[in-house]
C-alpha cells in the first residue's frame, strides 16, 4: 500500500501575529514541498532548532529527519490529512514566503505535527532559506 | 537563575488548553504539547522552547521530550522508582527508545510525558487539547505495548 499524502487544511497560530494557513494555490504548495526536498542535505546540527531531533542515533540532515518521520506513515492507513502544506497568512504575494510544511499524525492518543518551517520564493527559480525544523512533544 | 520545580503548580493547570498557559502563541493544536505543558507547569527551560520557537516575549517552556529526559537528575524504569520520589517526571515510550546508561531517549514521535504528584498523573492530552489527571495504571495504556515502557524522571533545581 502507498503512502498517502494528502494537502492539509488547519489554520495554525505559531507566534503572536505570526498565523500559518492552507495554501491553496497548487503552484506554492507544489514549491513548498519541493523545497523540502531542496532542504535535504542542510546539516541538523548546524541549525539550532534542528538540533537532535533525528528519529535515530545516525540522523545527520535534514532529510534524515523528514524522511525518518515520513517512515512512521509506512504502510498505515489515515483518517485525516496527513501532509500539511501552510503559508504565513498574506505572505504569497511576496518574493520570500514563509512557509511550513509538516507530516501530522493523529491516532488515538497520539498525536504531533512535525516537519520544516522556512522561506520559498512564489516565483522563478526555486529557491530556500532560513530553515527551521518543528518538533514537540 | 534556576528555581526548584513547584510540584504544587500542575493542578491548577488541570482542563486547560495550550492557549491558557502560553504566552509565547505556540497554540496550534495539531502540536504535541506534552513536555511543553510539563515545562510551562514546573518552570522548566531546557533545549529548545516555545520562546525560541515563536521568538514571544514571554518565559519559554521546554518543548521536546526527550529533551527534558536528559536533563534529569536521575533516570530510571518506573518499576525502580523509590518511594520517596513523591514528585517526578513520567516518560512512557518504547523502551528501546530509553538509553538509561547514557541519560538519553531517542526522539521517536511515540513518546509522551507527564507530571506524577500525590500519586496520580497530571499529563496534556494531545486528542482532548487539555489538561487532565489519570492514575498511573491508566496512563500505562496511553499507548500500546511495546510502546508503553514507563520511565521516572527526578528533577533538581534548573
Amino acid at each position: 500500500m502507498s503512502i498517502a499524502l494528502l494537502l492539509a487544511a488547519t489554520l495554525s497560530a505559531t507566534a503572536p501575529g505570526t498565523a500559518f494557513a492552507p495554501i491553496r494555490d497548487e503552484a506554492l504548495a507544489g514549491r513548498a514541498v519541493r523545497g523540502v526536498f531542496k532542504a535535504a542535505s542542510l546539516s541538523l546540527a548546524r541549525v539550532p532548532s534542528c538540533r537532535g531531533v533525528g528519529l535515530t542515533r545516525d540522523a545527520r540532515t535534514v532529510g534524515d529527519f523528514f524522511g525518518g518521520t515520513l517512515a512512521q506513515f509506512a504502510n498505515r492507513s489515515a483518517s485525516g490529512p496527513i501532509l500539511l502544506v501552510q503559508a504565513q497568512s498574506g505572505a504569497a504575494r511576496r518574493q520570500w514566503v514563509p512557509v511550513q510544511v509538516t507530516l501530522h499524525k493523529a491516532e488515538g492518543e497520539e498525536e504531533w505535527n512535525w516537519g520544516l518551517r522556512f522561506e520559498v520564493t512564489s516565483r522563478g527559480p526555486l529557491a530556500i532559506r532560513r530553515v527551521s525544523c518543528l518538533v514537540a512533544g | 537563575m534556576a528555581q526548584a520545580p513547584n510540584w504544587s503548580a500542575p493542578p491548577q493547570f488541570l482542563d486547560k488548553n495550550v492557549k491558557d498557559f502560553c504566552g509565547n502563541g505556540y497554540i496550534d493544536d495539531s502540536f504535541n504539547h506534552c513536555a511543553h505543558f510539563v515545562a510551562h507547569a514546573l518552570g522548566l527551560s531546557v533545549g529548545y522552547t516555545c520562546k525560541k520557537q515563536t521568538g514571544g516575549k514571554q518565559d519559554g517552556a521546554s518543548i521536546r521530550v526527550h529533551e527534558l529526559f536528559a536533563n534529569c537528575l536521575e533516570v530510571g524504569p518506573w518499576t525502580d522508582k523509590q518511594a520517596v520520589h513523591l514528585n517526578c517526571l513520567v516518560f512512557i515510550t518504547h523502551p528501546g527508545n530509553v538509553h538509561l546508561k547514557t541519560k538519553m531517549m531517542d526522539n521517536h514521535p511515540r513518546k509522551h510525558v507527564g507530571v506524577f504528584s500525590n500519586g496520580a498523573v497530571i499529563h496534556y492530552s494531545n486528542t482532548k487539547d487539555r489538561v487532565v489527571r489519570v492514575t498511573i495504571d491508566e496512563f500505562k495504556h496511553h499507548y500500546e505495548p511495546p510502546y508503553n515502557g514507563l520511565f521516572f524522571g527526578t528533577l533538581a533545581s534548573w
